[in-house]
């Protein structure tokens, strides 16, 4: 189901309304069956793979605090299990099409150098496996389970628990990747409905699906062509298409996150926050630190420390970056663009650690590190470099990577084509929406600064009566309903996340 | 000393009973208050942000009681479903500039009838086909003098989702009055099937006239589906005034039909609503009902040919030029193939001009790029027009005999 369907518009108050209204005893057991039937909403059949992938982590979760010897047998048997089942799901598709290709490659040498030994009809091998949904970050959520029981941690006993954990269906497709103890102590001290958390929940929500579908979805439009004809754009049309990706995809999986954490809130949890104002990192260490938070801290934590972390040797750090990168690449997507996309980003994370450290060396240019203009400097270069790295990830082909870069850099060509993209980005709803969102923003952060200072009298009064009125936040909520469906494209668009 | 239980002056007010019944009062009339005047301010904001945005702005029809439906003359529409544009419906809700009923004087008149792909909303107003034609024919007569036409003038009578039957309707009854020498008409795969209605489908109807052909082989109209919606299709000033000037209202029934084509979910519930709805109009019996049929299910085509034929007549009559246009088949759907093979031999028989356009299209290095999605792009516009130019301007080399200026 998705967050941004009139199924999921019904499906939501109508469980938040039964949450509320049974006992709390019966609110866990609710909240499965409401959990599994937004899963299998899609393919009834993969319900079963998440039940079974549930059973089998949490016999493994006790199987581990039981065990005193074989504990870490059993944990790499649960690693190898959680992770065949990802590979299998996720990557046998891929698989099987580079070994096609390499024994095609082989054929053909073979062919040049004998003839005879050659096969002549090679038949592609057809795997046709369809990616559950959500697969990637739920087994990361088992993952996460298994190897801090490992370490310690007390597993979960109540199966029921257990398998909420696992198929909570407002972080259920894309994440936020939770942790079980930070959802283990919200399930057994369930909260009340207070009005804070509600208004908060629906604010979220509008807020996600502004995001979603008014820019993220808008943007896409946009986005699609450009990608779609990059043998023909101009020089700015290459730009906008790359720039317009890189907030598209940021705007399409926030707004995906604020749906699902408001909607998390409604029902008394809190999901963990994914974004923290990701463009405005002034380096690459920072940025991931701010974009996707749950995913970089899980790779840090389950990935990147195991390696050693940056507790060894300059050059291990290199490597171990390179390693967690290129894996995390490669687990957005089965392709060889996401590897890359994932190369790019472990280099730029060495270089950006190296300059770190060379800058650390001299007094002088520690000393410029602090300036504005610094600052200003590194958020752009990181910009920069996210750009770059978006078309990396966006682009379906290697070829279109070329075509996309080669258009974008001056000293790569000197052709300047059609303005059909900016022509298009102009005429499209995403300028005036981006600036009111601009507005927005500004207001709500400058706003109460300046409400309370006595500089902005009317947006402090209006505060109050936000607060205090809730007939006008009900008309406020159905009005931004409304400014959403009025911007929506006539086509709503899966969630980009949703593929990984 | 007594200890007593110390009240607040506010307590003491809580707990008097009448008090408190006005304090209730207030809060609710202070309720009411606010969320009337959010209303209001918020109609305000939204209406102008969506004026300000272009949004909203794509409700150009009406019911009409004769047609079905027609365009809302001197609406302005942004268009944004699919390509885009901004212009505005003439007086007379024709997309296009304004003209004078009465012919100029040595001006050659072209009207295009059709459907969406005529009416072209996914593109600029000047990059539809027909203006593309009538600047390459008016520069043309610059270069050669063509008899005594001092001017082309082509005029778009395009409108969407408009059938053969009502593109008949409407040369007769709108077309006629502009004293066109040459009508074109855009034949689009869906015509033919929207031209009838068969007895299964009566309920379900879209209100259109539809046609039939009686015993003796005549063509007939069916105007009972258009006389049991009659309530629906009259003019509601309310409704009127809000399609004509609020974006609000665009933006609700934009995503009616956006959610209708998407989510089978909503349409069912939608579907049910309407049946709920309705349901005290079962036992009124002064509701009108949709009459069961009167003649057998008709074959689509038959009819269709049958309304070509009584233009082509028309026309002829009036010593006009009759130019039948298909649309390209790039994907080789069978039907409209099947069809344009129809149609090709009805032109042979009845002698009025036909023009495949799939010709040219799938000659074309990419002719998806003649595209946006299922309406033609700014390049398939000109290829459209470029394909009509070359038909004038052949007959025009040949003595004019088909300019009718002979």
């Amino acid at each position: 189901m998705l967050f941004n369907s009139f199924t999921y518009l019904v499906f939501l108050p109508i469980v938040v309304a039964i949450y509320w209204a049974v006992p709390a005893r019966f609110r866990t057991w609710l909240l499965l069956v409401a959990s599994y039937l937004f899963y299998m909403n899609w393919i009834p059949s993969y319900g079963l793979l998440i039940i079974f992938l549930t059973l089998i982590n949490y016999g493994l979760g006790l199987a581990i605090a039981k065990a005193n010897e074989r504990k870490r047998l059993i944990l790499i048997i649960g690693l190898c299990f959680n992770l065949g089942a990802l590979c299998f799901f996720k990557y046998a598709n891929f698989v099987a099409e580079n070994i096609w290709a390499a024994i095609c490659a082989s054929n053909q040498f073979l062919h040049t150098l004998m003839p005879n030994m050659a096969v002549s009809n090679l038949d592609k091998p057809v795997v046709n496996i369809l990616l559950p949904l959500g697969i990637s970050f739920f087994t990361f959520e088992f993952i996460h389970y298994i190897v801090d029981v490992y370490k310690g941690s007390t597993p979960i006993y109540n199966l029921k628990n257990f398998a909420l954990f696992a198929a909570f269906f407002p972080s259920q497709i894309a994440g936020p990747i939770k942790r079980y103890q930070d959802f283990m102590r919200q399930l057994e001290h369930p909260l009340s409905l207070r009005q804070a958390d509600f208004k908060g929940g629906i604010f979220l929500i509008l807020q996600g699906l502004y995001k979603k579908i008014v820019l993220g979805d808008n943007l896409g439009l946009i986005v699609n062509y450009g990608f779609n004809h990059a043998a023909t754009l101009g020089r700015l049309d290459a730009w906008i298409a790359v720039v317009g990706f890189t907030f598209q995809i940021f705007f399409d999986f926030a707004g995906y996150t604020d749906i699902g954490r408001g909607s998390a809130m409604l029902l008394g949890y809190k999901v963990p926050e994914n974004f923290n104002w990701p463009f405005l990192a002034s380096n690459l260490t920072e940025f991931w630190r701010r974009w996707h938070m749950s995913l970089s801290t899980w790779l840090r934590d389950y990935l990147f420390f195991p390696l050693g972390g940056s507790r060894v040797s300059p050059w291990a750090v290199r490597r171990n970056l390179m390693i967690t990168m290129i894996l995390g690449g490669l687990w957005h997507g089965a392709a060889w663009h996401y590897v890359l996309w994932g190369a790019f980003h472990g280099l730029g994370l060495v270089i950006s650690k190296d300059w770190h450290d060379f800058v650390s060396k001299f007094s002088m240019l520690s000393r410029w590190r602090v300036t504005k203009i610094w600052h200003c400097s590194g958020i752009a270069f990181t910009l920069i470099f996210l750009f770059i790295a978006g078309t990396l990830f966006r682009a379906d082909t290697l070829n279109n990577v070329w075509l996309m870069l080669s258009t974008m850099l001056p000293w790569l060509t000197l052709s300047d084509r059609s303005h059909e993209l900016v022509q298009m980005f102009w005429q499209s709803t995403v300028p005036i929406s981006i600036l009111a969102y601009c507005l927005f923003l500004s207001l709500r952060l400058v706003g109460p600064a300046l409400g309370q200072s006595g500089q902005l009298i009317v947006i402090d009064k209006f505060a109050q009566l936000w607060a205090s009125s809730a007939p006008l936040r009900y008309v406020t909520y159905a009005f931004i309903g409304l400014l959403i469906l009025g911007f929506a494209p006539s086509k709503m668009s899966p969630f980009i996340y949703f593929q990984f | 000393m007594s200890i007593g239980i110390v009240t607040t002056p506010q307590e003491n007010i809580l707990t008097n009973a009448p008090v408190k019944k006005a304090v209730r009062w207030l809060s609710l009339w202070q309720g009411l208050w606010q969320t009337i005047a959010a209303l209001v301010i918020g109609i305000f904001v939204l209406e102008g942000y969506f004026r300000l945005a272009g949004v909203g702005g794509q409700e150009f029809v009406q019911p009409d009681l004769k047609m079905g439906c027609r365009h809302i003359a001197g609406k302005r529409v942004i268009w944004r479903m699919e390509g885009y544009s901004a212009d505005k419906l003439n007086s007379v809700g024709l997309r296009d500039s304004e003209h004078n009923i009465t012919k100029p004087e040595g001006t050659y008149r072209i009207a295009m009838l059709g459907d969406s792909a005529v009416e072209s909303m996914q593109v600029k107003m000047n990059q539809t086909f027909g203006k593309v034609l009538e600047r390459l024919l008016n520069a043309q007569l610059h270069k050669t003098s063509m008899h005594n036409i001092k001017q082309f003038e082509v005029i778009n009578f395009g409108c969407s989702s408009y059938s053969t039957g009502q593109e008949l309707l409407q040369y007769e009854q709108e077309a006629d009055q502009y004293k066109p020498d040459a009508i074109v008409l855009l034949y689009n795969r869906s015509d033919s099937l929207e031209n009838v209605v068969r007895a299964k489908d009566r309920k379900r109807a879209e209100a259109r006239p539809y046609f039939y052909l009686d015993q003796s082989g005549q063509l007939q109209q069916d105007n009972s589906i258009l006389l049991a919606n009659k309530d629906k299709l009259k003019t509601n000033v309310l409704r009127e005034f809000l399609r004509r000037n609020s974006a609000i209202y665009g933006v609700l029934t934009q995503a009616d039909f956006s959610l209708s084509l998407n989510e089978p979910r909503y349409c069912k519930l939608k579907n049910w609503w309407q049946a709920l709805l309705n349901l005290p109009n079962k036992f009124n019996s002064k509701q009108a009902i949709i009459s069961k049929a009167y003649y057998a299910d008709q074959s689509d085509m038959a009819v269709t040919k049958a309304l070509l034929e009584r233009l082509s007549e028309e026309t002829k009559e009036k010593k006009r030029v009759f130019i039948l246009t298909v649309f390209p088949n790039i994907v080789n759907y069978k039907d409209l193939k099947e069809q344009a093979q129809e149609l090709k031999a009805l032109a042979g028989k009845k002698d009025f001009q036909y023009l495949d356009l799939s010709d040219s299209f799938l000659a074309c290095k990419d002719p998806t790029s003649n595209f946006l999605q299922y309406h033609f792009s700014e390049k398939g516009h000109a290829l459209v027009a470029y394909d009509l130019f070359n038909i004038f301007c052949r007959n025009l080399s040949n003595g004019g005999g088909f300019l009718g200026v002979k």
